[in-house]
């Protein structure tokens, strides 16, 4: 059976002009990096302005802008927070420390901010390449991530922050292509250090912004995929089955770092320094009740193109200077499908029924977890809506990118039924 | 000929959806740039004028729009002149009840110096601080070495007058007196606007005179210049009092 895959996958491959591929990966790339450029043009926000001005008052207090000093500065607030309010993100206030005491003007932190958030969306569509092995679905995504990163005027993930939910993803994302890896290549003598690598930078995720534990399954669909791959045994897509076989991955050796990491997280964060925390308040204050459903509801759609457009904005849209750069795009985007339409057809074949029921796994599990920790938080009760959402909106954007781009690969498997005679 | 039609039907509207996107996120990042005005007319003041001729190392400064959230602080302070001073207080860290002592006939203040030094205690991070942490910790050297004692306290202010004016001032708080008490001989105030505009501001209930123009180093090309109380004032006001009670301290213009 395996031979018989890589026979297929080699003679896909043959079929594949490696150029071809390769400038709808620049274009999907290109269409991505000018869809967030007015990064760039932004200036600090949120809690960048705080922020920004931590290196002078490390200056102040210490008399020197040393790396220990920044270092100690990060561990303090660390602390306080921990035994304040029971969170942790000491890698959340590392970077942010580290990214404002060395890029001090604000062009360098815009450009490192733009780069950060570049380099995750092409991490995003990587993944979905190992899990689908789909150039189409590859590059789709980064073209539909193009429309559904929207910048809003309140709380924004993309334009401040620090990047920390750039650099959360970033990790979730680093960590699920390790783990997938680790799965694939079953007997290597590495696999068991790479599954910790995978692990530790999980924990780091997990450390940046606790959104990312509610992201766990994405590295157990990758790990999954992973071993389907290898020990593919004919079986058809079953619920019961993919749970059966889930929960084999989560007890697999390979797998196990993870699931430790996962659960130390949740024991240390959640049974420990949410116990002994002496200042709980503000967002960290969780509850449940009838107002927490509509606040849940309200963030599902956050990652639909267009969605948090206010329509006093729509009339303001300067359209006229990116004219001629999107009349160029277009011709170019025609002409490079047009070149890759077969390539494309042949494309499509790889990705199977089971694999494709993984992908809208991940859609969801990216899409619910902004909408979960709003609707505990008492503060959002009565607030939340469509437009007025949190940092954990971009998850949304990524999941609904993913859903877009997977319902336009069933849209063109309809158009095209002959990759059946594969 | 249908499914290339359906194909082409997709990119357009990938293309005309990613145009609108483009230029919203456009117009949302060039949002941002709201406080960009008043972050640089501070680095500016700090840099290119001289109000704060004068103010030394462990000085306090206290103003009411003094804001450690934004550029505001004694830690950017630092940075762009190179003065450690002991802090720069927001006016209600140290009087914590002036609207409602400026509601009454009769506001008297006490002189901020004292509660200065008291509040510093706040700022402290070191659990029980040894002499050995004077040394680390410029908070911890001000609560223990004692040279705070002979710093001055200043009254100053940077204000957004209008879109595109913005104002500063400062001025020393009397030492003799029991009470906030701002020297008038220490007036110094600088504006800042985006382009030449009319407007001359008033402190104090005094229109100041424009002493002089100069130039803005920046790459925005603020128009700077320095204001001064009127000579005449000093000369025609009989019983003229050189020291301002802070409470009277309103800015505005004439």
């Amino acid at each position: 059976m395996i031979a018989e895959n890589m026979g297929r996958i080699h003679k896909i491959i043959g079929f594949l002009s490696i150029q071809k591929i390769l400038s709808l990966w620049v274009l999907s790339i290109m269409s991505w990096m000018v869809s967030i450029s007015p990064i760039l043009r932004s200036s600090w926000s949120g809690d960048d302005w705080p922020s920004s001005q931590a290196p002078y008052w490390i200056q102040w207090r210490s008399g020197s802008l040393k790396f220990s000093e920044v270092v100690l500065d990060s561990i303090y607030y660390t602390r306080a927070w921990m035994f304040g309010q029971g969170r942790f993100y000491p890698f959340a206030y590392l970077e942010n420390r580290i990214q404002f005491s060395y890029l001090q003007e604000l062009w360098q932190y815009k450009l490192f901010q733009f780069l950060l958030l570049s380099v995750t969306g092409l991490a995003f569509s990587f993944l979905i390449f190992r899990l689908s092995q789909s150039h189409f679905l590859a590059v789709g995504v980064l073209f539909t991530l193009s429309i559904t990163v929207q910048f809003r005027t309140g709380f924004d993930p993309h334009l401040a922050f620090s990047s920390l939910l750039s650099s959360m993803l970033l990790k979730v994302f680093i960590a699920a292509i390790i783990i997938n890896s680790v799965a694939r290549t079953s007997k290597s003598k590495n696999s068991r250090k790479y599954s910790y690598l995978s692990s530790l930078i999980f924990f780091s995720a997990m450390g940046t912004y606790e959104l990312s534990f509610l992201l766990f399954p994405i590295l157990l669909i990758a790990f999954y995929i992973g071993t389907e791959r290898i020990q593919k045994n004919g079986q058809k897509f079953t619920i019961l089955a993919w749970i059966d076989n889930a929960l084999m991955c989560m007890f697999d050796k390979r797998f196990r770092p993870v699931l430790y990491a996962w659960l130390f997280y949740a024991f240390f964060v959640f049974g420990i320094l949410r116990s002994i925390a002496k200042d709980i308040s503000g967002a960290y204050v969780f509850g449940l009740s009838d107002k927490s459903i509509p606040v849940f509801l309200s963030q599902l759609p956050t990652g639909i193109p267009f969605v948090s457009f206010k329509p006093e904005e729509i009339s303001t849209f300067s359209l006229r200077i990116f004219v001629p750069m999107l009349f160029l795009m277009f011709i170019l985007i025609v002409v490079t499908i047009q070149n890759n339409i077969k390539n494309l057809q042949q494309d499509l074949v790889k990705v199977e029924k089971s694999s494709r029921s993984q992908l809208f796994a991940i859609c969801l599990i990216l899409n619910l977890p902004a909408g979960i920790v709003m609707s505990l938080q008492e503060i959002w009760w009565d607030k939340a809506t469509v437009t007025n959402s949190y940092l954990g909106v971009i998850l949304n954007e990524f999941a609904i990118a993913l859903l877009i781009i997977l319902c336009l690969e069933q849209i063109f498997n309809k158009l095209y039924p002959q990759r059946l005679t594969l | 000929m249908r499914k290339k039609l359906i194909i082409l039907i997709l990119i357009l509207s990938y293309v005309a959806a990613f145009q609108i996107n483009l230029s919203r996120n456009t117009l949302v990042a060039n949002q941002t740039k709201f406080r960009d005005f008043q972050y640089n007319s501070w680095k500016e003041i700090n840099l290119n004028s001289n109000i704060f001729d004068g103010v030394r190392e462990r000085d306090f400064l206290i103003g009411h729009q003094v804001n450690d959230a934004y550029e505001y602080n004694v830690a950017t302070f630092y940075k762009l002149t190179g003065i450690r001073l002991a802090y720069i207080y927001n006016t209600s860290i140290i009087y914590p009840n002036l609207s409602e002592c400026m509601a009454t006939i009769k506001c008297v203040l006490q002189n901020p110096k004292s509660i200065a030094i008291l509040r510093l205690s706040n700022l402290n991070r070191v659990k029980n601080p040894t002499v050995e942490d004077i040394k680390k910790d410029w908070v911890v050297d001000n609560l223990l070495s004692g040279k705070v004692q002979s710093s001055q306290v200043w009254a100053t202010d940077l204000v957004l007058m209008t879109d595109g004016v913005v104002f500063a001032y400062n001025a020393r708080f009397s030492d003799k007196s029991e009470f906030a008490e701002v020297d008038t001989m220490t007036f110094k105030a600088v504006l800042i606007t985006k382009k030449a505009v009319e407007f001359t501001p008033k402190f104090a209930g005094i229109c100041l005179h424009k002493k002089s123009d100069f130039e803005s180093l920046n790459k925005q090309n603020y128009l700077m210049s320095e204001w001064v109380i009127p000579e005449d004032y000093f000369i025609n006001r009989i019983g003229f009092n050189r020291y301002v009670p802070y409470t009277d301290i309103t800015l505005g213009s004439c």
